[in-house]
C-alpha cells in the first residue's frame, strides 16, 4: 500500500538528488526514513537497524550519482531502496553470523509492510517542545544534545555537558519516560505514531 | 540515580552514532551487541522513537540518522 502524493514526491526528490543536488537527497532521505525502518523491524534481532539504514543511504545516494542506473515506475526509489535495505540486512546478517535469531524463509515469504510517507507534523514538533521544555535541567540538556548532535558518539556528548557516560544515559531515559507521560496527557501517543 | 542497566543499553543502541572499521564500513553499536534478542526488539524501538523526535524537532524534518549520511558525503 502507498501514498501516491507522497510517493510522487519522494520520487520527484530523487530524481534532482540525481543531479548530485545532496538538499535533495535530504529530503529524499527524510521522507523515506521511518516507512524504511518500519519495514525493517522483523530484522530487529539479527542486525542493529541503524547500521542497515545509513548503509542503504549511502548506496541510493551511489545509485543517484550513477548516470547509467535508471529507476523507472512509480515509487520505484522507495521500492529500490527498500531492496538494497534487504539485501544490506542479510549481508549484516551473514557478517556477524546472527542467523540463529531469524528464519530466513519466514524473511522471505513476509509482506512489504506499509509504505506511506510521513510528512513533518507541527503539530506534533509543537507538543514535544512544550514537553521538553517542562523537564529537570540536566534531563532537558542530555536529551536536547542527543536530538541535536545526534550523530556524535554519546561519550561525546556527556564530556560535553560534564556528565559521566552513564548519568548522560540514565537522564535521557528518565527524560523519555517523562516526554511520553506528558504528550500522553496532551493526547499524543508515541507508541501509535511507531507502530 | 540507578536505572536498570539494561535499560542504559538500550538507550545507548538508540543513538546515530556507528564508529567505522578501516574500510569506512559502518559498525554495529557494541551496546546493541551485548543486548538479548528481546532487548534489540526494545533497541529497535527505541531507536525509531528517537528518529520520530530529531525529525519532528529538526527545520528541514531530518533525523540524526540522515544528518550521519550527509555529514559523511560531504567528507567524501
Amino acid at each position: 500500500m502507498t501514498d501516491d502524493g507522497g510517493a510522487e514526491r519522494l520520487d520527484a526528490a530523487f530524481r534532482l538528488a540525481r543531479s548530485g543536488d545532496r538538499a535533495a537527497f535530504a529530503e529524499w532521505m527524510g521522507m523515506l526514513e521511518i516507512p524504511l525502518r518500519r519495514s525493517l523491524r522483523r530484522w530487529a534481532r539479527a542486525v542493529d537497524v541503524e547500521v542497515v539504514v545509513q548503509e542503504t543511504y549511502l548506496r541510493m545516494w551511489l545509485i543517484a550519482c550513477d548516470p547509467d542506473r535508471v529507476l523507472e515506475g512509480n515509487s520505484a526509489s522507495l521500492k529500490f531502496a527498500f531492496r538494497v535495505s534487504r539485501n544490506v540486512a542479510l549481508e549484516e546478517m551473514r557478517r556477524c553470523r546472527n542467523v540463529r535469531f531469524v528464519d530466513l524463509e519466514t524473511l522471505d515469504n513476509y509482506p512489504e509492510g506499509r509504505v506511506e510517507i510521513d510528512p513533518p507534523d507541527p503539530a506534533l514538533s509543537h507538543a514535544i517542545r512544550t514537553c521538553l521544555a517542562k523537564l529537570p535541567a540536566k534531563q532537558q540538556a542530555a536529551i536536547w544534545a542527543r536530538v541535536r548532535e545526534g550523530r556524535q558518539a554519546d561519550r561525546q556528548l556527556a564530556e560535553g555537558l560534564r556528565m559521566k557516560l552513564n548519568t548522560f544515559l540514565q537522564n535521557i531515559v528518565r527524560a523519555r519516560r517523562l516526554l511520553r507521560d506528558c504528550l500522553e496527557k496532551r493526547g499524543v501517543r508515541l507508541a501509535e505514531i511507531l507502530s | 540515580m540507578s536505572d536498570d542497566p539494561k535499560e542504559l543499553l538500550i538507550e545507548h543502541a538508540a543513538s546515530a552514532f556507528r564508529e567505522r572499521d578501516t574500510w569506512g564500513r559502518i559498525l554495529p553499536s557494541p551496546a546493541w551487541r551485548d543486548l538479548s534478542p528481546e532487548d534489540r526488539d526494545a533497541a529497535f524501538e527505541r531507536q525509531l522513537e528517537s528518529r520520530v523526535i530529531e525529525r519532528a524537532l529538526h527545520p528541514a524534518g531530518l533525523s540524526a540518522t540522515a544528518r550521519a549520511v550527509l555529514e559523511r558525503l560531504k567528507a567524501q
